[in-house]
């Protein structure tokens, strides 16, 4: 929020606080200047200054040359402006300025006649007709007769002003005003604060009556008819704060409420008291489809979401919105109704957004505005009316409510406090920090008991107190040395399965597969071109966009988009991987939370085969301790004769092989991708410990060659899987080398050649004790697997 | 005899200097040493002499012997030393050349951060806990104590999949969750995806991760709080790190700070870095409200807590200097790749 100095200074003193102290004491204390913005800047070096004499320029037809007095010195000054005459006033530039508008003013020569400045106009000094008269004529700024030559242009414009860009946190919603902030200023420099002027005169008794139909969503109006009105622009000293603060000057009236919303930071209303049809306001929920043109000329159509203030004809005003076009005040208005309501701010917000207009009003609404303030809106517009002297003030404002709040007393205790923040505060300067804050407190022993007023909604209990002591005595007072952190003893580790997911990155890493990361949703369009289907999928009530909306409960589609991406940038010869959660629901829509799996997804793009991607995932796995098994396995996305399914513990827990041809296609993808992707839930919740480290054995292990012929479907894992269980005293490990097909052997026959490890005892083996070991596989291949000795 | 044995063990000089290859010494040793060596056949001439000059000759022969088989080995042995060093020499390859190279891959940076930030907050005695990033509103809003009517409940901020089940909007979901499983004391940190309503653009992501750590135990004060933030923010941004705090607001700590930390351009004097500020904001932290822990079941008289959160992208980013956050997940394996 933006506030003015110069209008803070209205309210406490700070002119013997320099800029840096004041804006660092109001961010330390919760109230962060995020702008420090200086009106007069680009106006050092432009002063005002006399023509003295204007000559034709002797080589330029278009071009004078001026003589010109700024008091301290004299010079000429080469211009095409045609607005002056000697003896005129006019801003001058001198060497060295750097204009608002980003001018820097050197001497120059102009057609072979020197020239030291710049004559300025008024939009060279960033100004218009409401900062200066005149201000926005084509050519030179004229400046009244009789100021000091000399004198600096800012002092001449006014512009010695400081406007300070405040975030004001949404506790502190009371904060959102001139008023306010001056009151916290008065708080951290412990200066005086002045009452704000509510008095007012009147000298009318006209009222009209106020039906409210429903108190959550306006708990307060408030309304006063001023009469014969004298509606024109308002004073200069207003427009001037109100420009100040970003505000365009409108009508008197419209500006009079736009001074108190930024005063007090109540927004307010101006009916014209004629157009109340039937004489009596009716604040209600709107009806469905009910219409309003609104001030930006605009039709709405509202619905019973929305609280207009309506006459018996229908609705003037989306409330606390936008005013109707025909209810507002113009220059020809007589009588107004002034209104100061307060309304629900969650409202507010929800029908500003919903309808898609706003305004300061509701803008000031939505971050809450507390009940009492109306009161003080109110007044502060009367006052201002009856010091201005423009319009007869009714005796009577009406005032509808549902209760008005009340001061509430809050009890916490000195040691408590102390304890939470880890200082040592005295009682004393924390009575005298509350009561510069308004709070007014006294003390009971350690005890202090506090009378919050109205507007410090955020103060409920002992630890706002603390805060509130906290902030003024200053958050950054609090030292290390009080703390007893050190003492403390708990280990802090990972759990395993966070342990095992950085091992798998790290591992992943290590046998060159990029890390990618992906959004947890993606869109429709991703989801179906992986063939996967969009349906089963959670969807997103309110996504960023389409392409934001499905939350995805596998990783291989952004995986395809992400290859899809890398080799469109000319990144060729891809391995990536992503390790992340997916979603899978446990009903569509869903009605409980969905279930997460950490997954991984290993790819690879370019000149690769499946045994490559397998080993690849086999020693990823390994690096937790992992050994899973693989099964011939179908899946739409995959190449129907290069896929498997991956098993652990025989259950299935991913999926691996080539990328079917038409899945990459989707994906503009011209090369062969392998990919896999395993569920790790039941993966990484097992720690890598070993319990048993046997000696190896003394004697070397012996191997020896068998070849067979077999079935050409018959998987090898099945092979393997019957040489070992042959002997399994003796056989250690069964290796295939080789796999052979040929017409030779029969079209659906394969030879495969495989090296048997053989465990030595205490003794070496005699080949007549070998050969009975070999023989065993074999008779068992044999046996089960129907097959031959090659 | 003597002569004899002179002119061979000339002979074998003469002749070893003009060998260059250790065959050629094999053929020398044979030669000299042979069955049928010149002093193989001296030795045959023994059953001719007297059993005195016997002895002697004996003696001679064997030096004689000794010496040529010293003599061949020594040339030999050298000869052979500098025959493998030529077969070795014609092996040479061009070591500088790069042949069937496999590239290590690289984490993103992102993780490599949280794995320095994990390892950091496990020597101080933070365990790291974990929640769902699919959560109900009462985990990610109500028992953390945001009103029900705070503007970011509203639907333009958040994403919804009910009007009960949103993707969680910040880390603290794993708070509520804690508490319900683990009694104080207890020191303890998550990290992960949130999510909000927010177009991409250079600051801004849909999805970004946070990190935030708990503590809760007796007495826990904001001095432990500032104590432990800056021993944390020291071990991760470097030594020199100052830390500030200044008032602040968020609806679960009461007090809340605002953590500050001093720039390390400029050092707190203000410089473009940090836009003349002389400090940026690192983090919100603050005391756990007594109501979030009363709502956790947790006694706020008899325990109090510290809590700070902070989103984590920006400090991969401002520590590689990363120009915008679009490029940290557009995976291009080319960024990706510098973290290796």
């Amino acid at each position: 929020m933006k506030v003015l100095l110069s209008w803070i200074n209205d309210y406490v003193d700070t002119s013997n606080i320099d800029l840096r102290t004041l804006t660092k004491g109001l961010t330390d204390a919760g109230f962060e200047v995020e702008e420090i913005i200086d009106k007069a800047k680009g106006l050092d070096n432009v002063v005002v200054s006399k023509i003295t004499d204007i000559r034709q320029h002797p080589n330029a037809d278009k071009l004078v040359i001026c003589s010109a007095d700024y008091g301290f010195g004299k010079t000429e000054i080469v211009t095409h402006a045609i607005n002056m005459k000697v003896g005129d006033l006019v801003p001058l530039a001198l060497v060295g300025a750097e204009l608002p508008n980003g001018a820097v003013i050197k001497s120059g020569n102009l057609r072979g006649v020197e020239s030291n400045g710049m004559f300025c106009a008024g939009e060279e000094l960033g100004i218009d007709n409401s900062i200066y008269p005149n201000a926005e004529v084509d050519g030179l700024l004229i400046l009244e007769s009789g100021l000091k030559l000399g004198t600096p242009i800012a002092d001449v414009l006014k512009l010695n002003e400081i406007v300070l860009d405040i975030n004001v946190l949404p506790n502190r919603a009371d904060c959102n005003s001139i008023y306010g902030i001056a009151k916290e200023i008065s708080a951290i420099f412990s200066l005086p604060i002045k009452p704000l002027d509510l008095s007012y005169k009147t000298n009318s008794n006209k009222q009209i009556s106020v039906e409210v139909k429903d108190f959550t969503l306006c708990p307060r109006y408030q309304a006063t008819v001023v009469e014969n009105i004298k509606n024109g622009v308002s004073p200069e000293w207003m427009q001037r704060r109100l420009k100040l603060l970003d505000h365009t000057p409108h009508s008197l009236y419209v500006d009079i409420t736009n001074y108190v919303l930024l005063e007090v930071g109540q927004p307010m209303h101006a009916f014209d008291l004629s157009k109340i049809v039937g004489n009596k306001i009716i604040v209600r929920r709107a009806h469905n489809n009910e219409k309003l043109i609104a001030l930006d000329n605009n039709e709405y159509v509202l619905n019973e979401n929305n609280l207009v203030i309506a006459n018996a004809n229908g609705p003037m005003v989306i409330a606390g919105i936008m005013g109707g076009i025909e209810s507002g005040t113009y220059p020809d208005t007589k009588n107004v109704l002034l209104e100061s309501a307060n309304f629900h701010f969650a409202n507010i917000r929800r029908s500003s957004h919903a309808l898609g207009l706003s305004s300061d009003s509701s803008i000031r609404y939505s971050k809450g505005v507390n009940i009492g303030n109306t009161d003080i809106g109110m007044k502060r517009a009367l006052n201002i009316i009856s010091k201005l002297n423009v319009g007869d003030i009714s005796n009577v404002t009406v005032d509808i409510n549902n209760g008005l709040p009340k001061t509430r007393t809050v009890e916490s205790c000195v040691r408590n406090i102390n304890d939470r923040l880890g200082l040592n505060i005295d009682k004393s300067i924390m009575i005298d920090i509350l009561n510069r804050l308004g709070i007014s407190t006294t003390s009971d022993g350690d005890k202090l008991i506090s009378t919050i007023p109205e507007e410090r909604v955020d103060i409920e209990r002992e630890c706002d107190i603390c805060e509130e002591v906290g902030r003024i005595y200053g958050m950054d007072k609090i030292s290390v040395e009080n703390s007893s952190s050190t003492d403390f003893s708990t280990v802090g580790e990972l759990t395993v399965e966070q342990k095992n997911i950085n091992r798998l990155k790290l591992a992943s890493a290590l046998f060159g597969y990029n890390e990618t990361l992906t959004w947890q949703f993606t869109s429709p369009k991703i989801i179906s071109s992986a063939l996967l289907e969009v349906e089963k999928h959670i969807k997103i009530a309110n996504p960023i966009g389409q392409d934001y909306s499905i939350v995805r409960r596998s990783l291989i589609p952004n995986m395809l988009n992400s290859i899809s991406f890398n080799l469109k940038q000319g990144n060729k010869d891809l391995k990536l991987f992503e390790l992340a959660k997916v979603f899978i629901p446990k009903q569509l829509p869903i009605e409980e939370l969905p279930d997460e799996h950490n997954n991984l997804c290993i790819s690879l793009t370019g000149d690769y085969d499946f045994y490559k991607i397998k080993n690849d995932l086999n020693k990823i796995l390994a690096s937790i301790g992992i050994k899973v098994e693989y099964l011939t396995g179908q899946h739409i996305q995959m190449h129907p004769g290069i896929c498997a399914d991956i098993y652990l513990y025989n259950r299935p827990i991913g999926v691996i092989g080539e990328i079917h041809p038409k899945v990459r296609k989707n994906f503009e993808i011209n090369q062969k991708v392998f990919m896999a992707e395993i569920n790790l839930s039941n993966v990484i919740n097992r720690l890598n410990d070993r319990h048993t480290g046997n000696a190896p054995e003394k004697l070397p292990y012996i191997t020896r060659d068998l070849a067979i012929v077999l079935d050409k479907e018959t998987p090898a894992s099945k092979i393997i899987e019957i040489a070992l269980k042959a002997d399994k005293q003796n056989i250690i490990d069964c290796k295939i080398f080789d796999v052979y097909l040929s017409s030779s052997l029969g079209e659906d026959k394969k030879s495969v050649a495989m090296t048997l490890s053989i465990k030595q005892g205490e003794k070496p083996l005699s080949e007549n004790e070998i050969a009975p070991i070999v023989n065993k596989v074999l008779e068992a291949e044999i046996k089960t697997l129907n097959a031959k000795l090659r | 005899m003597k002569d004899k044995i002179e002119e061979i063990l000339k002979y074998t000089t003469d002749t070893l200097n003009k060998i260059n290859s250790s065959a050629e010494c094999q053929s020398l040793r044979v030669e000299i040493l042979g069955k049928n060596g010149k002093i193989t056949q001296l030795f045959r001439f023994m059953k001719e002499v007297s059993p005195e000059e016997k002895q002697l000759m004996g003696q001679l022969l064997n030096t004689a012997k000794q010496d040529v088989e010293r003599m061949i080995s020594s040339k030999e042995t050298f000869l052979q030393d500098a025959e493998l060093e030529a077969k070795l020499m014609k092996e040479k390859i061009d070591v500088t050349l790069d042949l069937n190279q496999e590239d290590i891959g690289a984490l993103h940076p992102i993780s490599i951060d949280f794995m320095r930030m994990a390892e950091i907050l496990n020597g101080m005695g933070f365990s790291q806990i974990d929640g769902p990033e699919i959560d109900y509103d009462k985990y990610n809003f109500e028992l953390v104590n945001v009103p029900k009517d705070h503007p970011s409940r509203d639907m333009q901020d958040s994403l919804y999949i009910t009007n009960d089940i949103l993707l969680r909007t910040q880390t603290s979901n794993t708070q509520p969750r804690a508490m319900e499983k683990i009694k104080p004391p207890f020191k303890v940190f998550s990290f992960g995806r949130v999510f909000r309503k927010d177009e991409i653009d250079a600051t801004h992501t849909p999805a970004f991760y946070q990190l935030e750590g708990i503590y809760i135990d007796k007495k826990v004060s904001l001095a432990d709080l500032k104590h432990d933030l800056s021993l944390i923010l020291k071990k991760y941004l470097g030594e020199s790190t100052k830390t500030k705090f200044r008032a602040s607001y968020f609806p679960f700590t009461e007090p809340s700070v605002e953590v500050d930390a001093e720039c390390n351009v400029c050092k707190g004097k203000g410089c473009p870095a940090c836009k003349g500020a002389g400090q940026y904001e690192i983090l919100g932290a603050g005391m756990i409200h007594p109501h979030v822990l009363e709502m956790n079941g947790i006694d706020p008289n008899l325990y109090s807590g510290y809590a700070f959160g902070f989103g984590f992208d920006r400090f991969p980013k401002m520590r590689y200097k990363i120009p915008n956050a679009k490029v940290m997940f557009e995976n291009d394996v080319r960024f990706i790749k510098q973290f290796k």
